[in-house]
């Protein structure tokens, strides 16, 4: 009886999902299709800019999982309109940076050149710079580029994929235990 | 046509009205209908129905448009609702939003309401602690604010009244100051708080940790498969509002209970501008509403009214119910209504790590924590400050991400995070001390969206608050060292009061009308007919949370106005 009053409940608290609000409704590839404040190639630079900062490997990186959308997302709706510009410009300079470094676009460098295009901003206080004229002047990493990899961890870890496939991410535990042994 | 305004005069009349539907007035609203009293609850907000408006109760994290956080057009159009911690998109449908009730601060006030069917209810923490006398002899000892009308015996059969239907889950500690109730079995402690526990006892004769007492089912019992209600499953997302009933609420419990009498009437969209006193009966007659969906006043009538709007906004609407025999407010000839605010003081946290119990960890989700009771000046007056605090505590293992570099080995750093140390936190509830100077009042010139006077709001701590922080910091400083703990940090937020939220007092009771507002059955000494059982009617704030207080007062009064319609004394 009681069993049966608990599934009657779940089963209405999913059809009250119809009352949501706009700005919780779930996205995905189809629902994203906001107008972008990017050109279609500053578009190309995020995407190759997230995959460089989660790559795929034998597991699917944050292009594969549409993250550089989420990333889109967050700096249209929950950021000053400034920061668009900011990113918008920072890809740019990021294209300029692959030109001179190789002759060619950012999106297409191998893995390899794009981390090192990146590293500057990885870890400041490595010598080896790519540019000593584009890159002298940086003793902090640019703030676009430390927003897009602060939403593209966030999107990442909170992605459908991560938090069931490697994250222990349950919505109804059922229980607590207080003390249990750590399991390696 | 007479009849038809016979009909619309029914229906504007009942046995008995209810401002606020939140924890206080939806047990008002049991009891008084459970009675056969015909009851109308007024709502100032929209409807949530038990399941059906809990939106986000089943989404993923990963179903959040931006993961939680809000649109920044949103956050700028609530400079205040911004600063909530519910403010984030599973919440934030909950949060009062600015421009609905704006109001004056003389000194920051972080003013949290919810203004929705449930009220508060929907969101509290789920704390529940009965008061002892030590807290409520308080004042008489110290001679800050007035003597309570009744003590513990004459709450204590109240107290296992609405335990026993709202489920309240704990342990007979027999710790004097907080008194055993009727527990459900405790929920499970961890190995921190287990080792904490057994290192206070070790080294403290007068203070102990133990489970917290929480409105969580954690073994259902016939009553409460009676209400629809179901164990708690452990879910921690309570606040989105529960589908399982699994904590109290007024949504999942005492409202459908009162609807299933027949006897009543909730309506939403309903702002109480004031109550009606009639000079020719001498009692209070009904209430002015605007219904905020045409802005049109509405009068509904009844023989005895409850107010139950939140701490605050009863004050405004008593303020705000002038009339030739009250004109500085209902029941006001002392000119003590809106004054004598108090709240809990929340500003002090200690956290720390423990390199112990290496080999051990928690395993799924707790919706509660263990619980420190009062140790401070509970048997005579110890310290340079009045009164004493209680302390939440809570720990687990965190698993440590590393954030750093880019690339593969910043991939594999985030699926392979490290398991830490354990990690405590204790924070303070300290009792604040209502004084005269921390009052509301209404303004006289600006009024909010429904044409009500703005309430203006001058709340601050002082001294007292100051040193009990100190103090807090001091004793669990020691507490943990002793305990084994390291990296002890302390931290004093020094926040605006209102966010810690237990606000209460301002139509307080007491023996004397001359030095109170409310009498021992929470009837107002001078219009006997209208009851104040939330917040307001606080003498003074204890150091536990105060909702289940509020619940067992309000169910008392709600016996007595009963008694006395029936004897034809009201």
């Amino acid at each position: 009886m009681e069993r049966r009053k608990v599934l009657k409940n779940i089963s209405l608290a999913a059809g009250g999902l119809i009352t949501l609000p706009a700005w919780a409704q779930g996205w995905n590839r189809s629902s994203l299709s906001f107008p972008s404040f990017l050109t279609p190639r500053q578009d190309d630079l995020l995407v190759a800019l997230v995959d460089t900062i989660i790559p795929t490997t034998d597991t699917p990186g944050a292009k594969d999982l549409d993250i550089h959308l989420f990333v889109q997302k967050m700096i249209t709706d929950c950021y000053e309109p400034e920061v668009q510009d900011n990113l918008a410009n920072g890809l740019v300079r990021l294209e300029e940076m692959a030109q001179q470094s190789y002759n060619t676009s950012f999106t297409e460098c191998s893995p390899v050149q794009r981390e090192a295009l990146l590293t500057p901003w990885v870890t400041p206080l490595t010598p080896a710079l790519p540019s000593e004229d584009l890159m002298a002047s940086e003793a902090e990493p640019p703030a676009f580029f430390t927003l897009v990899k602060e939403l593209t961890i966030r999107g990442y870890m909170t992605s459908e994929y991560v938090m069931t496939h490697h994250t222990d991410y349950t919505m109804v535990p059922g229980h607590f235990r207080g003390c249990v042994p750590v399991t390696a | 046509m007479a009849n038809l305004a016979i009909d619309a005069a029914k229906k504007m009349t009942y046995d008995a009205i209810v401002i606020g539907s939140g924890i206080s007035g939806g047990w008002a609203a049991k009891e008084l209908a459970e009675q056969g009293l015909k009851t109308l609850v007024l709502e100032r907000g929209r409807d949530v129905k038990h399941i059906r408006d809990y939106p986000t109760a089943n989404k993923h994290p990963w179903e959040f448009a931006h993961r939680g956080e809000m649109p920044i057009e949103v956050r700028q159009q609530n400079p205040l609702g911004s600063r909530k911690g519910l403010f984030n998109e599973a919440t934030a449908h909950f949060v009062v939003k600015d421009a609905e009730q704006p109001y004056i601060q003389d000194k920051p006030f972080d003013w949290t309401r919810g203004y929705q069917v449930g009220g508060k209810s929907l969101l509290w923490a789920r704390q529940t602690q009965r008061w002892s006398d030590f807290d409520f002899e308080g004042p008489a000892r110290d001679g800050y604010a007035v003597d309570w009308p009744i003590r513990y015996k004459d709450l204590a059969p109240w107290y296992s009244h609405v335990e026993k239907f709202a489920g309240i889950s704990g342990n007979r500690d027999g710790i004097p100051q907080l008194p055993d109730g009727e527990f459900l079995p405790a929920t499970e402690m961890s190995c921190i708080d287990a080792h904490f526990q057994t290192q206070i006892a070790k080294h403290y004769q007068d203070r102990q940790l133990i489970q917290g007492r929480c409105a969580h089912i954690t073994e259902p019992q016939p009553i409460h498969i009676e209400q629809g209600r179901a164990k708690c499953m452990h879910r921690t997302l309570c606040s989105r509002g529960c589908p399982l009933g699994g904590y109290f609420c007024s949504n999942s419990s005492t409202l459908p209970w009162a609807e299933k009498t027949g006897n009543l009437t909730i309506r939403p969209h309903s702002v109480v501008h004031s109550i009606i006193y009639s000079n020719w009966k001498k009692r209070a007659v009904g209430v002015r509403v605007i219904d905020a969906q045409t802005n049109k006043m509405m009068k509904f009538k009844a023989r005895i009214i409850f107010v139950n709007a939140s701490a605050l906004n009863s004050n405004l609407i008593l303020l705000n119910s002038t009339s030739h025999r009250f004109p500085n407010g209902l029941g006001n000839d002392n000119g003590l209504l809106g004054k004598y605010i108090a709240w809990h003081n929340y500003r002090g946290r200690i956290s720390a790590e423990y390199d112990g119990l290496p080999d051990y960890t928690t395993d799924g989700r707790t919706p509660n924590h263990s619980y420190i009771p009062r140790f401070r000046n509970v048997h005579r007056q110890e310290t340079d400050f009045l009164r004493g605090y209680a302390a939440g505590f809570g720990g687990g293992r965190r698993k440590n991400r590393s954030e750093e570099g880019i690339g593969a080995q910043l991939k594999n750093k985030l699926l392979n995070p490290e398991l830490g140390p354990w990690g405590v936190t204790a924070w303070m509830m300290g009792e604040v001390i209502p004084k005269e100077s921390n009052q509301v009042s209404l303004d006289t010139e600006h009024i909010d969206p429904y044409g009500i006077p703005q309430l203006r709001i001058s709340a601050d701590w002082d001294e007292n608050d100051d040193k009990m922080v100190q103090d807090y910091h001091e004793q669990f400083t020691e507490m943990f060292t002793l305990a084994g703990f390291t990296n002890i940090q302390t931290r004093d937020s020094h926040h605006a009061p209102g966010s810690d939220i237990h606000e209460m007092g301002g139509v307080r009771m007491g023996k004397d009308p001359k030095s109170s507002l409310l009498n021992e059955w929470n009837q107002l000494h001078a219009c006997r007919n209208v009851f104040v059982t939330d917040g307001a009617c606080m003498t003074s704030t204890g150091t536990q949370n105060p909702s289940l207080t509020y619940m067992a007062l309000t169910a008392r009064a709600a016996y007595h106005a009963v008694e006395e319609l029936k004897k034809r004394n009201l």
